[in-house]
């Protein structure tokens, strides 16, 4: 080969392999352009996951709603299910259980509510029953120990005689308890002022407040007349009241309120006492609850009771300065 | 003492009260329920009944109603095991002078007694 020859071939060369790196520069570059794609693609596509996503729900939402257009009620759950899934969509995992628990919270009260009354009735009627034939046999050994105790051959055991006598007389004091538990007919109820009954509880109240040295106020307010029973109400009011005084201190102040509120009559026995733990609020009105020594457990039962059957709400405001009884009654039409 | 006609269906209640009148020297006679009362008033012509107000057969309450018809001024005592003393105090126009609540203080109807024939006796 001729130098010029040799100088030719190796332009050549050169020219080749300038022409072969530019390709492979382009090459490089069409790689790298791919690269970038790809991770846009990549990143599109990760977008698209959550878009999926997405879709899918409101597929699932519209075919629900389409399927339960014709039916109102079933749309109605149908949107109640859709709501759940959008709030789980949408992350609000949080305040779908909050839903929940409110639902379920409502339900396991309503069904507390409704064991209670249940019980209560039951109760009623059992005591209405067995009163009678229990206060018979009790009469005759009531008699009988008095008789027996009085008879100066058993004058040293006197004590003894008397301390039957009394817990029999205990006993009888659950029986009435029991009795009072039983509903109040329709009939008994008649058209008058609860202030009427509070102003003659009153005194009954006063006595034993002094003698406890404890204080008690009476505010009675402009209120309407109420198909009320006297007999009842009063025991409601009296029971409410002792509850109060025991509660407290010596001299605290025992608040007896009656006003309107929100269209209806409202009864507040408020005392200072130490209030009621928040474990045993809502365990009040159960029959045979209670947190004393001598109770029997039935006094705020009895209340309870007494207020539905004046479809009257019990509700209960307590803390450590002291705890309040509301007792709200519908205003009836006369 | 006295003539005491006694109707109650229960005998431990029965017997305490034959007792009680009888050491007060009175004379007694018992009957189990309202209708056995009634017969008993007529042939024994009692002073004072005391009567318990459930009963089978006739109820006090019947029981006194037809005795009324026959008499209007026999000493009533009324004992009943119900608490609704309220109820019974609409039935006024029967004449009944006490009601005791069993299971009752066994030395106050006793004193009721007498104080009723004290009164007769008056």
């Amino acid at each position: 080969m001729s130098i010029a020859g040799a100088i030719l071939k190796g332009g050549h060369w050169a020219t080749e392999l300038v022409i072969a790196n530019k390709e492979l520069a382009f090459q490089n570059e069409e790689k790298e352009k791919r690269a970038a794609e790809l991770v846009i693609a990549n990143i599109e596509l990760a977008f698209q996951n959550d878009e999926k996503d997405k879709r899918a729900a409101e597929l699932v939402i519209a075919n629900i709603e389409l399927a339960f257009q014709n039916d109102e009620k079933d749309k109605r759950a149908a949107e109640l299910v859709i709501a759940n899934i959008e709030l789980a969509f949408q992350g609000k995992e949080k305040d779908k259980r909050a839903v929940e628990f409110i639902t379920e919270h409502q339900h396991r009260l309503l069904e507390e509510k409704m064991a209670r009354l249940d019980q209560l009735n039951l109760m009623g009627q059992m005591a209405a029953g067995i009163g009678h034939e229990i206060r018979n046999p009790m009469t005759t050994v009531r008699g009988y120990l008095q008789l027996l105790g009085g008879k100066p051959e058993y004058a040293t055991r006197k004590p003894t005689f008397d301390l039957m006598i009394s817990e029999l007389d205990q006993a009888n004091t659950i029986i009435t308890e029991f009795l009072s538990l039983a509903p109040t007919k329709q009939t008994e109820l008649k058209f008058q002022n609860l202030n009427d009954i509070l102003s003659k509880s009153y005194p009954l109240i006063e006595g034993d407040t002094f003698t406890q040295n404890k204080q008690i106020i009476l505010i009675p307010g402009q209120i309407p007349n109420l198909e009320l029973n006297k007999k009842r109400i009063t025991q409601l009011v009296l029971n409410l009241a002792c509850n109060g005084l025991e509660a407290m201190q010596e001299r605290g102040c025992l608040t007896i309120k009656s006003y309107v509120e929100d269209g209806k009559v409202v009864l507040a026995i408020e005392d200072e006492g130490c209030g009621i733990p928040p474990e045993n609020i809502r365990k009040l009105g159960t029959p045979f609850f209670t947190t004393k020594d001598s109770g029997t457990g039935l006094g705020l039962a009895t209340c309870y009771n007494i207020a539905q059957s004046h479809n009257a709400k019990v509700h209960v405001k307590s803390s450590s300065k002291g705890t309040t009884f509301f007792i709200s009654f519908p205003v009836s039409e006369s | 003492m006295g003539k005491i006609l006694i109707a109650e269906d229960q005998l431990g209640v029965r017997t305490l009260l034959v007792e009680i009148f009888q050491d007060d020297e009175h004379v007694v006679k018992t009957a189990e329920n309202g209708e056995e009362a009634l017969r008993l008033f007529i042939d024994f012509e009692p002073e004072l009944i005391v009567l318990d107000m459930k009963m089978p057969v006739m109820n006090g309450l019947e029981a006194l109603r037809k005795i009324r018809l026959l008499d209007s001024q026999v000493a009533v005592i009324m004992m009943t095991a119900y608490v609704d003393i309220v109820t019974l105090a609409t039935e006024k126009d029967l004449g009944i002078l006490y009601y005791m609540s069993k299971p009752f203080d066994l030395f106050e109807l006793r004193e009721r007694v007498r104080e009723i024939f004290l009164e007769i006796a008056s």
